[in-house]
């Protein structure tokens, strides 16, 4: 008895109508015992396995045992007529993706399906027998698929193809094989198999490059009919396009007059597959300029589609060529307020990117009210476009700056936020007139700003620019606020702000002095301790010895001793009268076991501290000061990795480390005698320094015994001109008087016979005068250093394996540290930047920009340009360089 | 970069389709190789409803996963409706 239709208005209750309401695994995979019926019912089977596959599509997973039970029940209904359930059950089988020994059970059906007479069901057996065989099987029904290729059913035709193209990932020899059959394919005059020929036929090509070409220079003479053939052979061509003008440097491009013809193709997808390939190579404003239009026309379409893929590539092409865009600006103006918000949103970056100067303040206003009706995220993009636009028009920043400040007040996640302030930051650091309104645009911010991080970095800006501006007492009311009304941390921040205004301007400094005091009462001892430490930092008269730059310094250089080092030296010091001096904490930093990489490019957290290494330099620092002969020296400044100067497993393991004081250096040979039978006595190290004519040896620790197993040390100390960076190779032979050692009782010989050993030589490299030392802001450290301390100069590095094989041997031979993770050159590039630092010996401090490029088929060229604290440095960094 | 995607949306009546697709991918085609083939079977029916659909989801997904083959090859196409 047939219930009366009637649509129910809560929308709600349409959910119980759906006949996979409430479905559960389990009582599906009861349902399917119904395979096993000998009188079976098509339309249940039907309906099961139409179950089954909805909750696999809805990411239901089947585990080992009711996947194979599933799969011995679907494999009963081979027997079915039914042809709806004969193609559910090839979609059941591939969706199950039977083990290799659960194949052997369906291949024989299947293989029947093949030669079946029934066209739908040779091409479904097809493309599950493809699926699931491995290349054995695959090359006994090989000659069935090549047959299927060409059959004239397109179905057919269709099938084998994209099986082949799975297939080719597997087993390519065999599929390769196929070529011929392939080749008749594109021919078709059905549609659906000349595209899926085409897609497989370049497959299989794909490694030879003239031969795509050769099957494009064929195909783009008019044989192709069906509209996505058509998108795969421009994306063909444009990859023939552009592999021939990489190699050839020619201006002429092959098949682009067949790009071009495709603008003006009937099919909407074609024309658009043509535009965007034609808007991402590198063509002339002329050859462009119809891409340009037909999408400028997709911009007015009815369809949203078309509107989306147009303004797209649109905001593409407008981030290298705005001027191309820019007749389009009228019809992206018009999709700002598309009820489509991805398309508006990317109308506006578009504009952002193409608008003129005369135009800002329209686009301002538009992009005003249209603010309130997009998410965050949309917000976000919004914010960055604009940034980019007043760093392009920086005479336009007052009207952006008030935007970004009316956003401010808006309601918005951290993020959004976040995304504003730094909008705001870049544009004060980069537009001068900018800074005192943004400025104070950001103090009204923290004035009600929810975000602890945000309030400290706007307070760590406004420490490091309000000092310098024209009124800087107007800053410290709502610096102080903060004090008053914050959290501890914001409260931290809002001191160090203070200090840092009394460092600067000494008409404020009695009214920083009052706030400080007031701090010395806060109830974080952070709080109370940086307060403390600033008003006796602030107190020249106070501080013995300190200067006023010292106190500057303090307040706004950044700490440049690396964290771990401080903390291991900080663990080794040990009471005493003797205080303890930071300065002997080594800068150098360790780099990290190679297990213990964070991912490339990745920049760890400000603040993070590493894992500590134990810092070398210290140590060593304490076992030469405790030599005599070296005490005189100074303080030590770098002492380098050991140095191998034997093979593994030899009677004597040598190495040695270079220490580098300002005029002298101190060759510490680390030795290790491995023979239980043999004492070594008296044993030197002869230096030959005739290669090292700057050297003059000056004394020599020999070791007195060296019995086995029990590391010794030999030192021999050289002298040199005082900074300057000498090289040199050292000869090294190893003398001593070896005697014969009983095992059994221990007993040495009396006598000895004198012996040397020949260990390889070493060398000091111009890398040896460098410590690596980061700084945490390269951009800020680079514009400190006086511009006048600048040497620039271009050199040609060669042919070279890669671009990356360049930058690490310039990085090895400078020896100092990459910053920003800029030694992690991309794969592909053709041009790099390296950012290196470091301490040169002299004390002085230079950073070194590395920028590279490929001026030829593997020829590498670098620009270097360096600033450090003296200008002869960045000289002698140059000449380092140009004789490396 | 990192691979960057976007989703393409098409609401028939009571479907829809939401289609996930590489950057560098064609939209038109997209759209139109991925729903169109349900969209068309669901008119046939006589009923673009939900209900529709779902009463005859077994026929929807034989001509949508032979349409996923047919697009294979150059969408790398991600799907999933309801």
């Amino acid at each position: 008895m047939a219930q009366p239709y009637m649509k129910k208005d809560d929308d709600d209750e349409d959910v119980e109508y759906s006949p996979f309401y409430g479905i559960e695994k389990g009582a599906v995979l009861q349902e399917a015992r119904a395979f096993h019926d000998p009188q079976l019912d098509a339309r249940k089977c039907s309906q099961v396995i139409t179950k089954l596959l909805y909750l696999l599509n809805q990411g239901e997973t089947f585990t080992k045992v009711e996947a194979t039970e599933v799969f011995f029940a679907v494999t009963k209904l081979f027997q079915s007529k039914d042809a709806g359930l004969r193609r559910l059950v090839y979609l059941m089988i591939k969706e199950l993706s039977p083990s290799s020994d659960e194949v052997i059970i369906v291949t024989s059906s299947l293989m029947k399906d093949m030669n079946s007479k029934t066209d739908m069901y040779r091409a479904n057996a097809i493309r599950v027998l493809c699926r699931i065989i491995d290349g054995t099987l695959l090359t006994q029904i090989e000659r069935y698929l090549k047959q299927a290729i060409v059959d004239k059913n397109p179905v057919v035709a269709s099938a084998a193809l994209v099986s082949g193209i799975h297939l080719l990932q597997a087993n390519p020899e065999i599929v390769k094989r196929w070529s011929n059959e392939v080749q008749e394919a594109v021919q078709s005059r059905f549609a659906l198999v000349q595209f899926h020929g085409l897609a497989l036929l370049h497959q299989i090509r794909q490694n030879d490059r003239l031969a795509i070409s050769k099957m494009v220079s064929g195909l783009t003479r008019g044989s192709v009919r069906s509209p996505l053939a058509q998108c795969l052979l421009i994306r063909y061509t444009s990859q023939v396009i552009r592999e021939s003008s990489m190699n050839t440097q020619t201006s002429d491009r092959p098949f682009f007059d067949y790009l071009e013809s495709c603008l003006r193709h009937k099919s909407e997808m074609v024309i658009l597959e043509a535009a965007r390939k034609i808007a991402e190579m590198d063509v002339t404003s002329r050859e462009l300029a119809p891409a340009i239009t037909v999408l400028q026309l997709f911009l007015s379409s009815s369809k949203p589609v078309l509107r989306f893929a147009a303004v797209r590539t649109l905001n593409k092409v407008a981030m290298t060529r705005p001027l191309a865009v820019t007749n389009c600006n009228v019809d992206l103006e018009s999709l700002m307020s598309d009820q489509n918000r991805s398309i508006a949103t990317l109308a506006i970056t578009t504009l952002l990117k193409t608008g003129n100067e005369s135009s800002v303040d329209r686009l301002m206003k538009q992009i005003t009210n249209f603010m309130s009706d997009i998410a965050d995220e949309f917000k976000i993009v919004v914010v960055e476009a604009i940034r980019s636009l007043c760093l392009k028009f920086p005479l336009k920043y007052r009207s952006m700056m008030n935007f970004l400040s009316n956003s401010l007040r808006e309601e918005g996640g951290f993020e959004y936020k976040k995304a504003i302030v730094d909008s705001i930051v870049t544009l004060i650091s980069e537009i001068p007139d900018a800074k005192e309104i943004g400025l104070l645009y950001l103090c009204e911010f923290i004035e009600d700003c929810e975000f602890t991080y945000l309030s400290s970095q706007i307070l760590h800006l406004l420490g490091n620019e309000g000092p310098r501006t024209s009124d800087p007492s107007r800053y410290i009311r709502y610096i102080y606020n903060r004090v008053i009304l914050e959290n501890a941390t914001v409260r931290a921040s809002a001191v160090s702000t203070l200090a840092k205004f009394g460092a600067l301007v000494d008409a404020l400094k009695p009214r920083i002095f009052v706030l400080l005091r007031r701090c010395l009462f806060d109830t974080d001892d952070e709080v109370r301790d940086r307060a403390t430490l600033y008003l006796q930092t602030l107190d020249g008269e106070v501080a013995v010895g300190s200067t006023e730059k010292d106190v500057k310094e303090f307040l706004f250089g950044s700490f440049d001793v690396p964290l771990a080092n401080l903390e291991a030296s900080l663990k080794t010091y040990e009471p005493s009268e003797e205080p303890f001096d930071i300065s002997l904490v080594s800068r150098e930093v360790k780099s990290q076991p190679l297990q213990e990489k964070k991912a490339p490019g990745k920049k760890p957290p400000a603040g993070a501290p590493a894992p500590a290494p134990v810092p070398a330099v210290d140590a060593y620092q304490k076992i030469l000061s405790s030599i005599p002969e070296f005490s005189g020296f100074g303080r030590l400044f770098k002492s380098s990795e050991p140095v191998e100067l034997t093979e593994a497993e030899t009677e004597y393991a040598i190495n040695v480390v270079k220490h580098i004081y300002s005029s002298h250096v101190v060759l510490q040979y680390n030795c290790t005698n491995t023979i239980p039978e043999q004492l070594l006595e008296n044993v030197t190290v002869y230096v030959d320094a005739t290669d090292a004519e700057e050297f003059s040896e000056v004394c020599s620790k020999p070791l007195r015994s060296l019995p086995y197993d029990s590391p010794g040390q030999i030192f021999v100390a050289f002298e040199k001109p005082e900074h300057v960076p000498a090289t040199g190779k050292f000869s090294n032979v190893l003398k001593f008087i070896v005697k014969e050692v009983d095992t059994s009782t221990g007993e040495v010989d009396e006598d000895g016979v004198e012996d040397e050993y020949q260990i390889e030589d070493l060398e000091i490299v111009s890398a040896d005068y460098m410590l690596r030392v980061a700084v945490s802001n390269f951009r800020n450290a680079w514009e400190n250093m006086d511009p006048e301390s600048e040497r620039v100069d271009e050199y040609g590095l060669g042919v070279r394996e890669s671009l990356a094989e360049a930058v690490s041997a310039v990085i090895s031979i400078l020896g100092m540290q990459p910053c920003e993770g800029t030694e992690v050159v991309p794969k592909n590039a053709r041009s790099h930047t390296c950012l290196l630092s470091g301490v040169f010996i002299g004390d002085a401090k230079v950073l070194v920009r590395l920028s590279f490029g490929l001026s030829g088929p593997k020829e590498v060229a670098m620009k270097l340009a360096v600033r450090s604290d003296d200008p002869e440095v960045s000289d002698k960094i140059h000449e380092i360089v140009a004789s490396g | 970069w990192p691979y960057a995607y976007f989703v393409i949306y098409k609401f028939v009546q009571e479907l829809h389709f939401c289609i996930t697709a590489g950057d560098g991918d064609n939209e038109v085609i997209i759209l139109q190789g991925s729903s169109d083939s349900v969209v068309q079977f669901t008119v046939l029916l006589g009923d673009v409803e939900k209900t529709a659909a779902l009463k005859n989801l077994d026929m929807i997904l034989l001509s949508y996963m032979v349409g996923k083959y047919f697009l294979w090859s150059m969408l790398r196409l991600h799907h999933r409706f309801f």
